[in-house]
C-alpha cells in the first residue's frame, strides 16, 4: 500500500501555444488547447494510478488570466479528483499569487489550497501518517528564500513540502524565492515538491528534491515533452518515482546537414526521414527544422527557403501528428562570388552596410514598419538580427543572379 | 587564360577531335572564328568547355554515343607563364584529371584559373548569343537607361536585374507599404481586431461571473423563505380538517348506537341462511302457480272433447275422398275440353270437301281421290322439268339466228398465198426495227462532222505544209524515244558541266604541285651503299692509326656519307611528290576523257533534233527538241481526226448498202401479186407489203364465223326433241290413275297435286279427334255412377251433376275425419295436466324438508315469519359491526386525544365556522404555492445562467489564434525589414558600381558604340535624374535620345557595346578568360558585322575571343576586319 502521490506544476492553464505552425488551423483545432487537455491527462493519471494525493506547487495559470472560464475548467477537473476521493494539495506561485480569479473560485472539500502562512496538513494513513507542508505566494514577488517560513518536520511522519522556487536560479527565469539546493536537502524533509522552473530536474537522495518541469510547453523554447512525477512511498518507507509524459504536444529542434544531397529530391526525402526520427513521447510534434552544412542544394536553399519551408510541411503532413513550424537556415557561409556581382557583394559589405546613409536609411524604414504595427506588438517587437539581414541579401543576390 | 586546344576525345559525335587555337604573333588580337554549318557541332563545342572548366552535369545530353563512364574532354590550357594540360571525365568525384598522367587534380587548380567564377556566372559574363543580346536590348528599356544597372548588367551578363529588382520590391510593398492602405498587414491587423472582440464576446470575465453568483445567492434566499411560510399555511390547514372530517362520523356512531336498542341481541348466524330462506320462498310461489294452471288445463280438455260433432255414417266413407278426388280433376277438365273438340272436327271435314271440289271430283270420297304416293311423285318430276325444257329451246333459237345474221355479210374474197405471208411478215417486222431511213440521215451528218474538224485540224500544223501523205510519210521517233532524248541532252549538258568542273580542279591542284616542286632536283646522287662502305673503311684505318691524317680522311668520309644519305632521303620524297603529281595527271586526263565524251553526247543529240526537224520542214531551220515534242503530239491529233473521218465514211455506205439489199427481197416478194410493183422504191414497197398483211388478217375472221353458225343449228334441233319425250312421259303417267286421258296440262296438273297434298294431311287428322271423343264420354258415366253410390250411403239428394256433387259429398267427408283427429289430441291433454300435478305435490314436500332446521332455531313459524324473524338478528348483527368500526376510526383520527374526551370538545364545534376557516386558508396557500414556484424559476434561471456561463476553452483557443497571429506578424515585419535592407543596400552599390566604372566603361562603350552604329550615333553621355544617373545617345548631327527610347537594333548594339566596355573593364582588373560568342550577327549588315568584329578583334588584345558561326561569309568579313583572324572549319575535325 504506502502512499501514492503525483506531483506536478506550473500547469499554465489557457496559456496559449506560441508557434507559427498554428497557422495551420488543422493543426490549431488539434493542439491550440493543449494545456487544458494536458492537465486533463494529469487528472486522469492520478485517477487511474488510484493515487492519494496529488501535489500542484504553484503557476496554475498565467498571472493576466482574468477568465473565469479557466478557473472553471480547473475546479472542474479537481472535482473529478473529489469525486474518486483523492486529496489535492495546491500552492500558489508567482503567477497566480495576486490572480483574482483565484478569489472567486470554489474548490472541491479534498482539495487543499496553501495560504500566505506557511501550513502543514497531517494525512493519518498506515503505516505512518504523511505531512504536507506548504507556503503559497502572498503577491507577485519573493525575492527572500521561503524555507525558513516552513514549520520543521513533523516526527514520525512523511514529510513532503510544496515550494515555488527559482532554486538557485535558472536562465530564462526571474528569479523567485532563491533557495540553495543544499538547504533543501538540509531541511529533514522526505521530499520536496518544487515548482517554476519549466525544465525538468530531479536530485535523489536522503531528502528527494523534484523540479517536474512544466507539463505541456508552449514554444520552441519550452521543448521536449512535458511529463509529471509519479511518486510511491512505499510500507517499508523507500520512495520510487516515475516520470510520465502528459503532453498533447511537443516542440523540438530538428537539424539536417544538406552536405551530399544533390538534389531536391533527395532534401525532402532526408526531410522526412529527419522528421519522422525527431518524434517523441508526445502525440504531437512540432518541429524547427534546421538546416546546416553545404552542399549542391546551398544556393537553391537561400534563394527558394520558402518554397523548402511549405514542400517540408508538407512531408511533415504526409507522416502525420508532425509539423513544421520554422525552417531555419545555418548553412555554411557561402564562398564570396567572383566577378561583377562578387564586386557588388564586396561593395555592400565594405561601402554600404557600414556606412552611416545606409544605417539611416534603415532607420527609417524600420520606423514606418513599427508604426504601422498594432501597439500591443510595438512593445515586443525586435528588429531584425544581423544574421537575419544576411540571409536575406544572400537570398536577394541568388534572385538576381538566377534572373 | 586562353585555351591552346580543345580536345574533344569521346564527346557528342565528336571522337578523338581536337581543335587547336595557336597564339597570335605578339600585337595581333586573339580572335577565332569557328565556322561550322548547322548540327557540326558549335553548341558541344561550348558545352564541352563548360563541362571541362565546371565538370559534367548528372543529366548530360552528350551522352548519345559514348558512354556516360567513357565521355572525355581534354584541353590545354595556358594562363599566363604556365601550361595545363587537363582531362575531364564523367562521375561524382575525381574527374577532372591531367591528361597526361591521369593524375587527379583538385578543382582548385581550375578555381584559381577562372577567379572563382562558377558555371553560370562564366556563362552570363564571357558569353554572348542571340538570346542574350534581344534580352539585353529588353534590359535597357527595362532599367529606364539606369547607368547603375546598366554598367553593372553589362558587366555581369545580367539582363533581368531590373526586373529582378523590381518583383522583390513589389513582394515586399505587398506586406507594407507606407503611405498606402491595401497591404497585407493591414489586412492583419483587421483580422486581430476581429479576433480580440471574439475573444471578449466569449470570455467570462470575474466580474460577470461574481454578479452571476450573487444572482444565484439571492434567488436561493428568496426560494427558501417561500418554502417556509407556505409550509406553516399548510399545518393550519392540516389541523382544521382534522376536526372537520371527524364531525360527520361522530354523528354516525350516536345513530347507530340508538338503532341497536330496537334490535335483539347480536347473535351469529350460520351465513347461508337468508340464503336458503330467499330461495324456498321464491320455490314455493312458483309451485302453487304451477299447481293451479296444471288444474285449468284439464277441465278445459274435458270439455272440449265432450262438444265434438259424432256423424258415424260419414267417418265410415272418410277413406273414399282418397280415390274419388283424383278422378274428379280429370274429368272435370275433360269436359270443360269436350266441345272444342268438336268443332275441330267439324272444321277438318270442311277442308276435305274443299279440296275435293277443287280435283273437280265432288263426286268423290276423300279416300277414293287420295293418290298413291309413288304416282303423285313421278307427277311432281315431270311438272318441275317443264319451264327447264322450254327456257333452253327459246334460248337456241334465239343463237342460231344470230349467228345467221354474222354469215349473211361475209364476202368472199379469194385466199392469199401463204408462203409470201409467212416470209414477208418477220421481214417486215426486222425493217421496222432498223428503221434505216433514219440511219442513213444520221451516218451522212457523222461524216460530214469529222470531215469538217480533219480539215481545220490539218492547217493548224505548221510549219509542215505538205499532203496527209507526207505527213503519214514522216519517219518521227516514238513520244518515248523523244522523252529518252530530250534526257540524253540534259545529262550530256550536266555532264559536260561537271567535267569542266573536275577539270578545272584538277588542272588547278597540278599548277599549284608543278609549282611547289619545281625542277630542281638531282636527278643521280652518290651511291649511299659504296659511301657507308668508304666510311667504314676510313673508320678502321683511323682506329688503327689514331693520327691527324686519317682524321681528317674519315671526316671527310663521313661528311660524303651524311650528303649521301641526306640526298637519297631528298630523292625518296622527291619520289613521292612525283608519284602524287602523275596520280593526278592521270586523273587530269581521265578527267578531259570524260569531258569530251559528254561534249560529244550532247552534239549527237543535237544532231538527232536537227535531223528530225528537216525531215518535217525542211525550208523552216531547226528548232528546239521541246517544240518537236510539241508538234509530235499535234500530228498524232490529225492522224486520230483523218481516221475518224474514214471510220464515217464506211458506215454510211454500209447503210446504203443494206437498204438496197432490203428493197430487192421486198420486190421480189411482192411482184409476184402486183408486177406493177417491181420497180417501185423501197419506200412505196414498205407500204404495199403493210397493206398485204392486213387484208390477210381480215380473211381469216370470216373464217371463224361461218363454222359457228354450223354448231347453232345442231343446238336448236336437239332441245324440240327433248321436249317432245317429255309430253308422252305426262301422259303415261296420268293414264294409271282416276286422272285419265288426255292428261292435263302442266299448269292443270300443278294445281292438283296442290289438292292432293291437303287430302293426304286431312284424313288422318280427322281419324285421331274422332277417336278422343268417344274415349271422354265413357270416363264420365264411370264416375257419375261411382258418385250415386256415395250420395246414398249418405243418404244425400243425388240430382246434382257430377261436378257439382262430388265438391258436397267431399265436404261433409272431410269434415268427419277432422273430428276424429281433435278427439284423439285432447284425450293426450289431460293425461299431461294429470302427470304434473303429481309431480308438484313432491317438490312441496323437499322443501319444507330443507327449511327443518331454520324451523328448529327460529320456531316452527309459517314461512313469510320465518324470514322476518331472520332478517332482524342480521340487522343487529351488522350494527354492532358498524359502531365498532366508527368508535376505531374515531380514534385513529383523533391520534392520541382519548375518544371519551374528545365527545364533548367535538360537539361543541360549529361545522359551517369550520369550513369558513378552511377556505381562507386554502386561498392563502394558493397564492403562497404561486410565490414559491415564481422563487424557484428564479432559482433556476439563476443556476442554469451560471452552468452556461460555462468552463469551454473557447477564449483560450481564440487566444491561441491571435497570438499566433501576432507572431505572424511579428515575423513578416523582420522578414520585410531584412529584405527591405537588403533591397537598399543592392541600390546603394549599384550606384557605387556606377560611380567606379563609370569613366572607363563609358569611354569604351561610346566608342564601341559609335562604331557600331556605323557613325549614325557620335558616342554616349549620362545625364542625372534625381538620385539617379541615365545613360544618353548622342546622335551624329547634334542632339541627343534617352537609352530606352532607341529602336530595337540600335538597342542590340548599344548592349553589345556595353557587354565590350565590361569586359574590357573587367580585363583591365583581372585574369582574362575566353570570350565566346554565338552567331549574334544574325541580323546585321555586312558595314555592322565589319564593325562587330573590329570590337571583338579589340576585345581580342586583352583576351582570347571566340566566335562561333555558321555562316561562311562572315569568315570573309572577319578576316578583313582583323587580318589576322584565325579560321577554324569544324567540318574538317
Amino acid at each position: 500500500m504506502g502512499f501514492r502521490f503525483l506531483h506536478t506544476a506550473d500547469l499554465h492553464l489557457d496559456s496559449p501555444l506560441r508557434s507559427l505552425a498554428l497557422r495551420d488551423p488543422d493543426l490549431a483545432a488539434l493542439i491550440a488547447d493543449a494545456t487544458r487537455a494536458c492537465l486533463r491527462a494529469i487528472i486522469d493519471l492520478a485517477l487511474t494510478e488510484r493515487v492519494d494525493a496529488v501535489l500542484i506547487a504553484g503557476d496554475l495559470y498565467d498571472g493576466g488570466q482574468t477568465s473565469m472560464k479557466t478557473a472553471r475548467h480547473l475546479a472542474a477537473e479537481l472535482a473529478r479528483l473529489n469525486g474518486a476521493g483523492i486529496r489535492c494539495f495546491i500552492i500558489r506561485g508567482n503567477h497566480d499569487a495576486e490572480s483574482a480569479i483565484t478569489r472567486e473560485l470554489t474548490l472541491p472539500p479534498l482539495t487543499h489550497v496553501f495560504t500566505g502562512h506557511a501550513g502543514t496538513e497531517l494525512l493519518d494513513l498506515p503505516p505512518r501518517p504523511v505531512a504536507i507542508h506548504g507556503l503559497s505566494f502572498r503577491d507577485r514577488h519573493a525575492p527572500d528564500s521561503l524555507l525558513p517560513k516552513y514549520r520543521a518536520p513533523v516526527a514520525d511522519a512523511l514529510n513532503i513540502g510544496l515550494m515555488h522556487t527559482s532554486l538557485g536560479g535558472a536562465e530564462g527565469h526571474d528569479n523567485y524565492a532563491p533557495c540553495a539546493l543544499s538547504d533543501l536537502q538540509a531541511s529533514g524533509f522526505d521530499y520536496w515538491a518544487l515548482g517554476h522552473i519549466h525544465k525538468r530536474a530531479e536530485y535523489p537522495g536522503r531528502t528527494h528534491v523534484v523540479m517536474p518541469g512544466i507539463p505541456q510547453g508552449r514554444a520552441i523554447d519550452e521543448p521536449g515533452a512535458g511529463t509529471v512525477t509519479l511518486g510511491h512511498v512505499d510500507d517499508a518507507g523507500a520512495l520510487h518515482t516515475q516520470t510520465r509524459v502528459v503532453a498533447l504536444a511537443e516542440f523540438a529542434r530538428v537539424s539536417l546537414a544538406i552536405d551530399g544531397l544533390e538534389d531536391w529530391d533527395a532534401l525532402l526525402g532526408a526531410i522526412q526521414k529527419t522528421l519522422d526520427a525527431a518524434r517523441g513521447a508526445a502525440p504531437h510534434l512540432v518541429a524547427r527544422l534546421v538546416l546546416t552544412g553545404d552542399g549542391p542544394l546551398a544556393a537553391r536553399l537561400a534563394r527558394d527557403a520558402d518554397l523548402a519551408l511549405a514542400e517540408a510541411q508538407e512531408q511533415a503532413r504526409g507522416l502525420g501528428h508532425v509539423w513544421v513550424e520554422k525552417l531555419e537556415l545555418r548553412l555554411h557561409p557561402r564562398p564570396p562570388r567572383a566577378g561583377a556581382l562578387g564586386e557588388l557583394a564586396a561593395i555592400i559589405a565594405r561601402d554600404i552596410q557600414p556606412s552611416h546613409d545606409y544605417e539611416q536609411t534603415l532607420n527609417e524604414i524600420e520606423q514606418a514598419v513599427t508604426r504601422a504595427l498594432p501597439t500591443e506588438l510595438r512593445r515586443m517587437f525586435d528588429p531584425p538580427s544581423k544574421a537575419e539581414r544576411d540571409r536575406a541579401l544572400a537570398e536577394v543576390l541568388a534572385r538576381l543572379e538566377q534572373g | 587564360m586562353r585555351i591552346d586546344q580543345l580536345g574533344l576525345i569521346r564527346y557528342g559525335h565528336f571522337t578523338d577531335a581536337a581543335l587547336d587555337f595557336p597564339a597570335p604573333e605578339d600585337g595581333q588580337p586573339d580572335l577565332h572564328v569557328i565556322f561550322g554549318p548547322n548540327e557540326a557541332g558549335k553548341s558541344t563545342l561550348f558545352s564541352a568547355w563548360l563541362d571541362l572548366l565546371f565538370g559534367m552535369p548528372l543529366q548530360t545530353p552528350y551522352n548519345f554515343l559514348h558512354d556516360n563512364r567513357t565521355l572525355r574532354i581534354e584541353a590545354q590550357i595556358s594562363a599566363g607563364d604556365t601550361r595545363h594540360t587537363l582531362a575531364r571525365l564523367k562521375g561524382r568525384t575525381n574527374t577532372l584529371r591531367d591528361a597526361a598522367t591521369d593524375e587527379t587534380l583538385p578543382e582548385s587548380t581550375i578555381a584559381a584559373l577562372l577567379g572563382g567564377l562558377d558555371r553560370a556566372a562564366y556563362s552570363t559574363m564571357f558569353s554572348l548569343d542571340d538570346e542574350t543580346l534581344e534580352d539585353g536590348g529588353e534590359s535597357i528599356l527595362a532599367s529606364k537607361g539606369d547607368l547603375g544597372q546598366l554598367l553593372f548588367s553589362a558587366s555581369a551578363g545580367l539582363a533581368e536585374l531590373s526586373d529582378t529588382l523590381r518583383v522583390l520590391s513589389d513582394e515586399n510593398a505587398a506586406w507594407f507599404r507606407p503611405n498606402a492602405r491595401k497591404f497585407h498587414l493591414a489586412d492583419q491587423k483587421a483580422r486581430l481586431a476581429e479576433l480580440t472582440e471574439t475573444r471578449k464576446a466569449a470570455d467570462l470575465p470575474v466580474s460577470d461571473w461574481r454578479r452571476l453568483r450573487d444572482a444565484l445567492t439571492q434567488a436561493e434566499a428568496a426560494y427558501n423563505d417561500a418554502n417556509t411560510r407556505r409550509a406553516e399555511t399548510q399545518a393550519r390547514k392540516d389541523a382544521l380538517h382534522r376536526n372537520l372530517d371527524a364531525l360527520p362520523r361522530l354523528a354516525r356512531l350516536t345513530r347507530a348506537e340508538a338503532a341497536q336498542d330496537a334490535l335483539p341481541a347480536p347473535d351469529p348466524l350460520p351465513a347461508d341462511w337468508p340464503e336458503i330462506v330467499t330461495r324456498a320462498r321464491r320455490e314455493d310461489a312458483e309451485i302453487a302457480g304451477l299447481q293451479q294452471a296444471a288444474k285449468q288445463a284439464q277441465a278445459q280438455a274435458q270439455k272440449a272433447r265432450a262438444d265434438l260433432p259424432q256423424d258415424a255414417a260419414a267417418r265410415a266413407l272418410v277413406p273414399e275422398i282418397e280415390g274419388m278426388e283424383p278422378r274428379f280433376g280429370v274429368i272435370a277438365k275433360e269436359q270443360s275440353d269436350l266441345p272444342r273438340r268438336r268443332e275441330e272436327l267439324a272444321e277438318l271435314d270442311a277442308q276435305m270437301t274443299r279440296a275435293l271440289a277443287a280435283l273437280g271430283r265432288p263426286d268423290l270420297s276423300a279416300r277414293e281421290a287420295a293418290l298413291p304416293a309413288t304416282t303423285r311423285a313421278r307427277l311432281g318430276t315431270l311438272v318441275e322439268e317443264a319451264p327447264v325444257l322450254h327456257a333452253a329451246l327459246t334460248a337456241a333459237r334465239s343463237e342460231h339466228a344470230r349467228a345467221q345474221e354474222a354469215v349473211r355479210d361475209a364476202p368472199d374474197t379469194p385466199p392469199l398465198d401463204p408462203q409470201v405471208l409467212d416470209r414477208l411478215a418477220p421481214m417486215l417486222a426486222e425493217l421496222r426495227r432498223a428503221d434505216l431511213s433514219r440511219a442513213l440521215a444520221q451516218a451522212r451528218a457523222a461524216r460530214d462532222e469529222a470531215q469538217a474538224s480533219y480539215a481545220a485540224l490539218m492547217a493548224q500544223l505548221a510549219p509542215f505544209d505538205g499532203t496527209l501523205a507526207a505527213l503519214l510519210a514522216l519517219d518521227l521517233p516514238g513520244p518515248d524515244a523523244l522523252r529518252t532524248l530530250a534526257r540524253a541532252q540534259d545529262d550530256a549538258a550536266q555532264a559536260t558541266r561537271a567535267a569542266q568542273t573536275e577539270h578545272q580542279r584538277l588542272s588547278n591542284t597540278l599548277d599549284q604541285m608543278r609549282a611547289e616542286f619545281g625542277t630542281d632536283l638531282p636527278d643521280s646522287a652518290p651511291d649511299p651503299m659504296a659511301t657507308r662502305a668508304d666510311r667504314d673503311a676510313a673508320w678502321t684505318r683511323h682506329r688503327r692509326n689514331l693520327d691527324a691524317d686519317s682524321a681528317d680522311a674519315f671526316e671527310q668520309m663521313m661528311r660524303r656519307d651524311d650528303s649521301a644519305q641526306a640526298a637519297q632521303i631528298a630523292l625518296a620524297r622527291h619520289d613521292e611528290e612525283l608519284r602524287q603529281l602523275r596520280r593526278q595527271q592521270v586523273a587530269l586526263t581521265q578527267a578531259q576523257a570524260q569531258l569530251d565524251t559528254a561534249r560529244a553526247a550532247q552534239a549527237e543529240a543535237d544532231a538527232q533534233v536537227a535531223a528530225l526537224w528537216a525531215q518535217i520542214a525542211p525550208q523552216a531551220g531547226p528548232r528546239p527538241l521541246a517544240d518537236l515534242i510539241a508538234w509530235a503530239e499535234q500530228r498524232r491529233v490529225v492522224l486520230a481526226a483523218h481516221d475518224a473521218c474514214t471510220g464515217a465514211e464506211a458506215e454510211l455506205a454500209a447503210i446504203t448498202a443494206r437498204m438496197d439489199e432490203a428493197r430487192a427481197a421486198l420486190s421480189a416478194l411482192l411482184s409476184k401479186a402486183d408486177p406493177g410493183l417491181a420497180q417501185a422504191d423501197y419506200a412505196t414497197l414498205l407500204a404495199a407489203a403493210e397493206a398485204l398483211l392486213q387484208n390477210a388478217e381480215r380473211m381469216t375472221l370470216h373464217a371463224r364465223q361461218r363454222r359457228d353458225l354450223a354448231a347453232r343449228t345442231t343446238g336448236l334441233d336437239a332441245a324440240q326433241t327433248a321436249l317432245a319425250a317429255w309430253q308422252d312421259a305426262l301422259a303415261e303417267a296420268c293414264a294409271t290413275c282416276w286422272i285419265g286421258t288426255p292428261p292435263p296440262d302442266a299448269a292443270q296438273l300443278r294445281a292438283m297435286l296442290g289438292a292432293l297434298a291437303d287430302l293426304d294431311r286431312l284424313i288422318p287428322q280427322a281419324d285421331a279427334l274422332d277417336r278422343r271423343i268417344t274415349r271422354i264420354e265413357e270416363d264420365t258415366s264411370a264416375f257419375q255412377a261411382d258418385l250415386a253410390r256415395i250420395a246414398q250411403a249418405l243418404d244425400h239428394p243425388a240430382d246434382a251433376g257430377p261436378l257439382q256433387l262430388w265438391p258436397q259429398l267431399r265436404d261433409r267427408l272431410r269434415q268427419a275425419a277432422r273430428a276424429i283427429e281433435e278427439e284423439e289430441r285432447l284425450r293426450a291433454q289431460e293425461q299431461a295436466a294429470r302427470d304434473q300435478l303429481a309431480a308438484l305435490e313432491a317438490r312441496l314436500q323437499a322443501l319444507a324438508q330443507g327449511l327443518a332446521p331454520l324451523r328448529a332455531r327460529l320456531g316452527d313459524l309459517p314461512l313469510d315469519d320465518l324470514a322476518q324473524a331472520l332478517e332482524a338478528q342480521t340487522r343487529a348483527n351488522q350494527l354492532a359491526a358498524e359502531v365498532r368500526t366508527l368508535r376505531d376510526e374515531l380514534a385513529t383520527h383523533l391520534g392520541a386525544e382519548d375518544l371519551d374526551t374528545a365527545r364533548p370538545r367535538l360537539a361543541a364545534l360549529d361545522s359551517d365556522q369550520l369550513q369558513a376557516e378552511e377556505a381562507s386558508l386554502r386561498a392563502t396557500l394558493k397564492a403562497q404555492d404561486h410565490a414559491l414556484q415564481a422563487a424557484y424559476a428564479d432559482l433556476m434561471a439563476a443556476e442554469r445562467a451560471l452552468n452556461e456561463a460555462g468552463h469551454d476553452g473557447e477564449p483560450a483557443r481564440i487566444e491561441a489564434e491571435r497570438q499566433t497571429l501576432l507572431i505572424e506578424m511579428a515575423e513578416d515585419a523582420r522578414r520585410y525589414l531584412a529584405r527591405q535592407a537588403s533591397i537598399v543596400a543592392v541600390e546603394m552599390a549599384l550606384r557605387r558600381y556606377r560611380d567606379t566604372h563609370r569613366s572607363g566603361m563609358m569611354r569604351e562603350a561610346a566608342r564601341a558604340f559609335a562604331d557600331l552604329t556605323g557613325g549614325r550615333y557620335s558616342g554616349l553621355t549620362t545625364r542625372p535624374d534625381g538620385a539617379r544617373e541615365t545613360l544618353i545617345a548622342q546622335l551624329a548631327g547634334g542632339g541627343a535620345k534617352p537609352v530606352d527610347t532607341l529602336s530595337k537594333g540600335t538597342r542590340f548594339q548599344l548592349y553589345l557595346a556595353l557587354r565590350a566596355a565590361g569586359y574590357l573593364e573587367l580585363a583591365g582588373r583581372a585574369p582574362s578568360v575566353p570570350f565566346i560568342a554565338d552567331d549574334i550577327m544574325e541580323t546585321f549588315d555586312d558595314t555592322r558585322a565589319h564593325a562587330a568584329f573590329r570590337l571583338l578583334a579589340h576585345m581580342g588584345m586583352h583576351g582570347q575571343v571566340i566566335y562561333l558561326t555558321h555562316h561562311s561569309h562572315l569568315c570573309d568579313i572577319a578576316r578583313a576586319a582583323c587580318p589576322s583572324t584565325q579560321v577554324h572549319d569544324l567540318t574538317a575535325l
